[in-house]
């Protein structure tokens, strides 16, 4: 109870309210650009969050995150462009309706569910995560060595397209998280004789890289191509007000599909465009009229929204109770939170309780904000799709720098992160999913410092993890995945072709 | 395919990843001192490997990503990357805002903006609130280089 009254007084410091506006307004100005997407976005924010505290930090990104992936609703359904591909599953009915001058009702309803989502999402987290991480203080290092081997196993789905890609993204990032220093003794690996490399590769400037600045070639191209030119706004009817009653109509969607996405967040590697389609799919049993869906119908609007919001907050629950980041946003706030001496897992509670509760009153408050903001600010944040996308290009790139700069004061790291905005566009090109190479960078370490401890345990016996019953479950259930991915990687069809 | 196009295969990545795990293979026993340390790394790039040839054995089922560029926009896309590129690297040298000015004007040329009030509005006012914002709100300093 101290722990959550700590919190509390945080999170009602002024400054800290003010962040929370700010990141839900920027972010939704940010999310209704094409091609601007969320992680991006909390990407670039990264290295101007070391100033601030860590509540501070945590729910900066957060409430720019939510406003991100709102942000790119609002550009789904008026424009039919989604400004993120969360947003996709909504522009569906969402587009629909506005072509029926029903556009600002469309995007009442995505506030509404959005909020209602993500709040479904933020009660489980608090009643979950101590729940976890009380039961996670009986791992020892077999128990993690399984879970983060589970955990490696559930992000090579991030590759819906392919297993092989997913695992050598995957792979790729844990042999580059072993350059410089031994966890266990300290000798130097792969550096080269490089007193840079020696210390190893930094996250920041390896995040901006491939999260940010390769998003920014991607721009570049379609910039080049002519895709970047804006669209015209459809004007959204002024009597386009949600009623009480079609409010109500939804209620069990919302639950529904904050539910759906709540689940698919909390495991690693889905995030919200699984969700948001999943969480449609399930929608339309519950609607009204299944023959309008599709066609316009507000369920269409409301289930995905509800859904994709939700993951927002629900990859936080392996983050803050195992120290595990399910997707980009959740390795982002782990890197903050290790900035800030804060290591996320089971001691979590016990160690930084206050912030921890503090993060959780910030994430309310944000929803608050983005509920408030978008209600009636709606019309006023669609102007900002006649932002031109080519003066905001140079300046990312030159944000990015200062960014990858900002943490040791070193052009080594800026360097890095040219690097790996290069590799990161040829990912994206050739379809390889970067968050997993991402995820394996940072998981990568631990990974090995559990295992080798497991080692020395056993006296180099593998037995020990078949011994416990929780690394035996993991590992049986790990087992059963890479069985499914086998037999889905099999059947998968032939043939891709792109052509720029 | 279409004549005069240049292709990227997916074959490609597969085979210089096969080439560089081939010889980080080598380079690792000069590189990490024997026992425990070496094994990860021994691990990951032989799975790099394996999922390379893995890879590469797909593209001859014919199950391989082709991306094709026309060749302008090859040239535009690479000039962006290169003026990037050169901006990265001769930061130490020149200084950060004074480079970020050049940089911003040239990119933004290089998007077809031709409006001069544009180019020198936005080369000017983004790295000045940068400056406002790094320099004097966080106390982070820039490389200076020869100018600023």
């Amino acid at each position: 109870m101290d722990d959550v009254l700590s919190g509390l007084s945080i999170i009602l410091e002024p400054t800290t309210i003010l962040i929370a506006i700010a990141g839900v307004i920027l972010g939704s100005v940010l999310g209704a650009i094409p091609g601007l997407s969320a992680t991006m976005a909390i990407a670039l924010l990264v290295p101007f969050t070391f100033t601030l505290n860590p509540v501070q930090a945590i729910v900066l990104l957060t409430a720019m995150y939510k406003g991100g992936i709102f942000g790119g609703s609002i550009a789904a359904i008026l424009l039919n462009t989604p400004g993120t591909s969360a947003a996709a599953a909504t522009a569906i009915d969402g587009h629909q309706l506005a072509r029926q001058g029903k556009a600002r009702k469309a995007i009442k309803m995505a506030v509404v569910s959005s909020s209602l989502g993500d709040l479904f999402a933020v009660i489980v987290l608090i009643s979950i995560a101590g729940v976890i991480a009380n039961f996670a203080l009986e791992f020892g290092p077999p128990e993690y060595t399984a879970l983060i081997l589970f955990a490696f196993t559930v992000i090579l789905g991030i590759s819906q397209k392919s297993i092989m890609k997913g695992m050598l993204a995957t792979v790729l990032g844990v042999f580059i998280g072993t350059i410089g220093y031994d966890p266990s003794t300290g000798v130097p690996r792969l550096s080269f004789d490089s007193m840079e490399l020696s210390g190893g590769l930094e996250l920041v400037p390896l995040l901006i890289g491939l999260l940010a600045v390769s998003q920014v070639f991607i721009l570049m191209e379609e910039t080049f191509l002519g895709k970047n030119t804006g669209n015209d706004i459809m004007k959204p009817d002024d009597n386009s007000k949600l009623t009480w009653q079609e409010f109500k109509d939804s209620r069990l969607i919302y639950l529904q599909s904050g539910a759906i996405g709540t689940f698919v967040g909390a495991l690693p590697g889905l995030g919200p465009t699984v969700a948001a389609f999943l969480g449609r799919n399930a929608g339309k049993r519950l609607a009204k009229n299944p023959k309008k869906y599709g066609k316009g119908a507000l369920e269409g609007v409301a289930a995905p929204e509800a859904s994709n919001s939700a993951v927002g907050s629900s990859n936080l629950i392996p983050l803050i109770s195992l120290g595990i980041p399910g997707d980009a946003e959740a390795a982002l706030i782990l890197s903050v939170l290790i900035i800030h001496g804060i290591t996320p897992g089971p001691t979590v509670f016990d160690t930084d309780g206050p912030i921890i509760y503090g993060i959780y009153f910030g994430i309310l408050i944000s929803i608050c904000v983005l509920f408030l903001f978008n209600w009636y600010a709606s019309r006023w944040v669609v102007k900002v799709r006649n932002i031109n996308v080519t003066l905001l290009i140079p300046a990312i790139l030159v944000l990015c720098v200062a960014g990858s700069y900002g943490m040791n004061q070193n052009m080594f790291d800026v360097q890095t992160m040219f690097i790996f905005a290069v590799i990161g566009y040829l990912m994206i090109k050739f379809q390889f999913p970067t968050t997993a190479l991402l995820i394996g960078f940072i998981l990568g370490p631990i990974f090995e410092t559990s295992f080798r401890q497991s080692m020395i345990l056993s006296n180099n016996n593998p037995i020990i993890f078949f011994q416990n019953p929780i690394s035996l479950v993991f590992i049986i259930i790990t087992i059963m995945i890479v069985i499914f991915y086998i037999v889905r990687e099999v059947k998968s069809p032939k043939n891709e072709d792109q052509t720029s | 395919m279409r004549e005069g196009n240049i292709y990227w295969r997916e074959r490609y990545i597969y085979i210089f990843l096969i080439i560089v795990s081939l010889l980080l293979l080598f380079i690792i026993p000069q590189q990490i001192e024997e026992g425990a340390p070496r094994a990860l790394p021994y691990f990951s790039i032989s799975i790099v490997l394996i999922c390379s040839i893995g890879g590469l054995a797909n593209c001859f089922r014919k199950k391989e990503v082709v991306i094709s560029f026309s060749k302008s926009l090859l040239l535009k896309l690479g000039s962006g990357i290169f003026l990037y590129f050169l901006y990265v690297f001769l930061i130490e040298y020149i200084g950060y805002y004074s480079l970020s000015v050049i940089f911003i004007v040239l990119a933004l040329y290089l998007f077809k903006t031709r409006n001069i009030k544009t180019m020198i509005f936005s080369g000017v006012i983004i790295p000045l609130m940068l400056y406002l914002l790094l320099e004097q709100l966080l106390g982070l300093f820039m490389p200076t280089g020869i100018l600023m």
